[in-house]
């Protein structure tokens, strides 16, 4: 490529990308995870700190934070493998 | 006793503060759209499209080349967001003591929990990996051809992996910040 904009490779030598489904799905759990075991609980345990409330740990609460949870793992799963799986022609 | 003086001090500083509130505000705001959106175009146009294209053929050199390329530019890209990633922290704390916000308002407890537990991580990786050791021009400069190689892949999972987060997590951000809704 007779362009001087593009960095030289020199000793670079690229190799190939690998994103293994099983490691993308282990990925959008653990993001999955982190909303419902770290996110929501943090947020529940500051207002229980700091005003005493233990409404973020009702019913209401906890279903909205696993509801979130599951829809998150869903989507960025599928975002994940979007970006990862490449056709065969350019985009 | 060092409680009462602290909260006096920060009583103080509030009284202060609450007459630029609007300013402050507006400061806020600009910073969280540099943060949010500045990288957007360089991601989506630039660097994910020349990324896929290599994935096909990861043995075409031209193709690694343009890469690299892109990688690059977007690691200097990213200097407009790491520099209002710490003013949007600054004016937020700011912010708070200005308009008296506390984790009363459960719509500013989430927003703190996003800010501590997600975007600051996301942010530290983000700039190691952009500005510091994960560098890649400095990589290739400094001659570390299989630092360079494995800093990439490592910067590209980073990328992908946090997409998904950003995209949900920032837009959410700017609807409690706006809506207040809880």
């Amino acid at each position: 490529m007779p362009f001087d904009l593009f960095p030289p490779l020199g000793d670079i030598k690229p190799r190939a990308f690998v994103a293994p489904e099983k490691t993308v799905n282990r990925v959008a759990l653990s993001l999955g995870a982190y909303i419902a075991l770290v996110l929501y609980p943090a947020y529940g345990l500051l207002r229980l700190y700091w005003t005493g409330e233990t409404t973020a740990f009702d019913f209401s609460g906890i279903s909205t934070a696993a509801i979130t949870s599951i829809l998150f793992t869903v989507f960025a799963r599928r975002t994940m493998m979007r970006y990862f799986t490449v056709g065969a022609t350019a985009d | 006793m060092g409680d009462e003086v602290l909260t006096a001090l920060l009583e103080s500083a509030g009284d202060v503060l609450a007459e630029y509130y609007i300013y402050i505000k507006f400061i806020h705001v600009l910073f969280a759209a540099i943060w949010a959106w500045s990288t957007a175009v360089g991601y989506s146009n630039y660097l994910v499209p020349l990324f896929r294209d290599w994935q096909r053929n990861p043995g075409d050199m031209d193709k690694a080349r343009l890469r690299n390329w892109a990688m690059e530019r977007f690691d200097d890209g990213a200097v407009l967001e790491h520099i209002a990633f710490p003013m949007l922290i600054l004016t937020g704390a700011l912010l708070m003591l200005a308009g008296g916000w506390t984790p009363d308002s459960g719509w500013f407890a989430m927003k703190l929990v996003l800010v501590v537990l997600l975007f600051l991580p996301i942010e530290l990786i983000d700039i190691y990996l952009a500005h510091m050791s994960g560098n890649k021009k400095w990589l290739r400069e400094t001659g570390q051809p299989e630092a360079y190689e494995h800093t990439l892949h490592l910067h590209w999972w980073f990328l992908v992996i946090s997409t998904p987060i950003v995209a949900i997590s920032i837009t959410f951000t700017f609807y409690l910040a706006i809506v207040k809704p809880f």
